[in-house]
């Protein structure tokens, strides 16, 4: 068992008090479970007014730290952010960022995201685009209560099929499936799919193939072994399973395609 | 590494459904679903099952709550893993009544279940809570710490029906539910003796099981899913409890909580 988990986060959430917000107590608790690498966002800069100091608090870290890979964190409606995500992905060697219009005041469907999703293609590395953060039902008073709709995320997908987009914290239904299906630069996290007698996340993985496919477990404001459980519990074949825990998250991470 | 509950602990999962997901049907049981549920449970550790099957809707005719029970005897034909939970709508009071007895008293259900048609701090609730002091049997009921719908319950409106009526057992749904679950906790400090947790629902917020334990105690904290099985196998496991804790989280608290109707 090797998972490597592309949806975790390090740092402070400033509703609600984590646990494992350190990259050692991070790493300890992952590695706990099996994984032994991760990528990782900031958690508190996202808040920031200028998000690149995120960023350099994110590179500081994990500098020296073979465990985590960084992600970067962008606003496109900032000044420079294409000179951030130059220096995160040339600098600091993040492999891909994340995007987040509700927490950065602008649309998911507009120019702004379109923008930032060609720079980010430009680079060579993946856009990872959450449907939230917190489970809105949870949330506090102050914290976005929206969430991007998948379809949204499935059309920018389609808009730019030269850049590997990764649908993370977004739940699957069977009404996606025959949209998702040709859409082959749209990867899909598992921590949000259904198991068991849904069974969602078995025909997610036969109609889009385990090719898409990456493990994520939302930590740490999720438990990491219930993300575990469900690769475990789903009968997957050994690629199936091999692909979907690391072989994919490796390959997303490489750089490709640079312009 | 554990993915699964051990044997020893002879898990039940106290609040779970058949028929609603994905989708619900109230016209026939689903013997394929059911038939995996304990598939799933043989799997993942789960021996037992309590069920019911709520609706949703404002208001719930009789002929609707006896539908959806005649569903749950069906299912209990079908197992003897499964324990049955008997859903009313006490807008209908006579009747409600008469289907507690035939489900609970005549039929060996072991309990009933309320959805948000009222809250549980309700007064129209007296003779349901009445009568399941009389038939020593407890009452579960949905819970979530929001603002819809408006009959919604949360910790607080629990812990007035909790005082109200000391005689009777009441499980809180899903600390997992959806809502401020940090605050419900905050809530639950106060809670009394016939106050009961659930650990189900679609949230699995790290260290969430854990603090839930240390609020309530180990006495009245119970494990369960509510359809979320890998969600709620997993959460519990996370909480890494020692083994007298997960004795009574997964079977002793439950059964207490049924004073011998669990099958």
């Amino acid at each position: 068992m090797n998972f490597f988990d592309i949806n975790t986060a390090l740092g402070h959430w400033p509703f609600q008090q984590l646990p494992y917000e350190t990259v050692d107590a991070l790493e300890e608790r992952l590695k706990k479970y099996g994984v032994t690498g991760a990528l990782a966002v900031n958690t508190h800069g996202l808040f920031y007014r200028d998000v690149h100091n995120a960023n350099i608090e994110l590179a500081q870290w994990i500098s020296g730290n073979k465990f985590f890979i960084g992600c970067a964190s962008i606003n496109p409606a900032y000044p420079q952010w294409e000179k951030d995500l130059r220096i995160c992905v040339e600098d600091f060697g993040f492999r891909a960022v994340r995007l987040t219009p509700l927490y950065h005041n602008y649309d998911p469907d507009g120019e702004l995201m379109d923008e930032a999703v060609s720079a980010a293609e430009a680079l060579g590395i993946a856009v990872l685009i959450p449907q939230r953060i917190m489970d809105v039902r949870q949330r506090h008073h102050m914290d976005v209560g929206n969430i991007v709709l998948p379809q949204t995320v499935f059309a920018i997908a389609r808009r730019h099929p030269g850049c590997r987009i990764v649908c993370t914290e977004t739940l699957i239904v069977d009404e996606d499936l025959p949209v998702i299906e040709p859409l082959k630069n749209l990867y899909v996290e598992t921590s949000r799919q259904l198991t068991c007698f849904t069974g969602i996340f078995r025909r997610i993985v036969d109609t889009i193939g385990a090719e898409r496919v990456i493990f994520g477990s939302g930590a740490p404001f999720k438990e990491v072994l219930p993300s575990v459980i469900k690769m475990m519990d789903t009968g997957f074949s050994p690629d199936e399973f091999n692909k979907i825990a690391s072989e994919n998250a490796a390959k997303l991470l490489e750089r490709k395609n640079v312009l | 590494m554990i993915w699964r509950i051990p044997e020893k602990f002879h898990a039940v999962d106290a609040h779970t459904h058949l028929n609603m997901m994905p989708g619900k049907d109230y016209s026939a049981l689903r013997i394929e679903a059911a038939l995996a549920m304990l598939a799933d449970g043989d799997r993942l550790g789960i021996e037992k099952f309590c069920i019911s099957l709520p609706y949703m809707t404002p208001k719930v005719t009789p002929e609707e709550f006896r539908r959806g029970n005649d569903i749950i005897f069906d299912a209990l034909k079908l197992s003897s893993r499964y324990t049955g939970f008997c859903f009313i709508d006490p807008a209908f009071m006579k009747e409600s009544c008469d289907e507690i007895r035939r489900c609970v008293r005549d039929g060996g259900m072991a309990g009933i279940k309320l959805y948000h048609q009222f809250r549980i701090d309700d007064p129209v609730f007296d003779p349901v809570f009445k009568l399941c002091e009389e038939l020593d049997c407890p009452v579960l009921m949905h819970a979530v710490k929001g603002e819809h719908p408006k009959n919604l319950s949360n910790a607080s409106h629990f812990l007035t029906a909790c005082r109200r009526f000391p005689g009777v057992r009441f499980l809180q749904g899903h600390i997992g539910g959806g809502g401020d679950w940090e605050w419900t906790l905050r809530v639950l400090e106060k809670s009394t003796p016939n106050h009961y947790i659930d650990t189900s629902g679609s949230v699995i917020d790290s260290g969430m099981i854990r603090r839930t334990v240390e609020v309530m105690g180990s006495d009245r904290v119970l494990f369960a899913t509510d359809m979320f099985i890998p969600e709620g196998v997993g959460k519990l496991l996370a909480a890494d409890f020692d083994d007298e804790t997960m004795k009574k989280v997964c079977c002793e608290n439950v059964k207490k909580l049924l004073a011998g109707r669990l099958r």
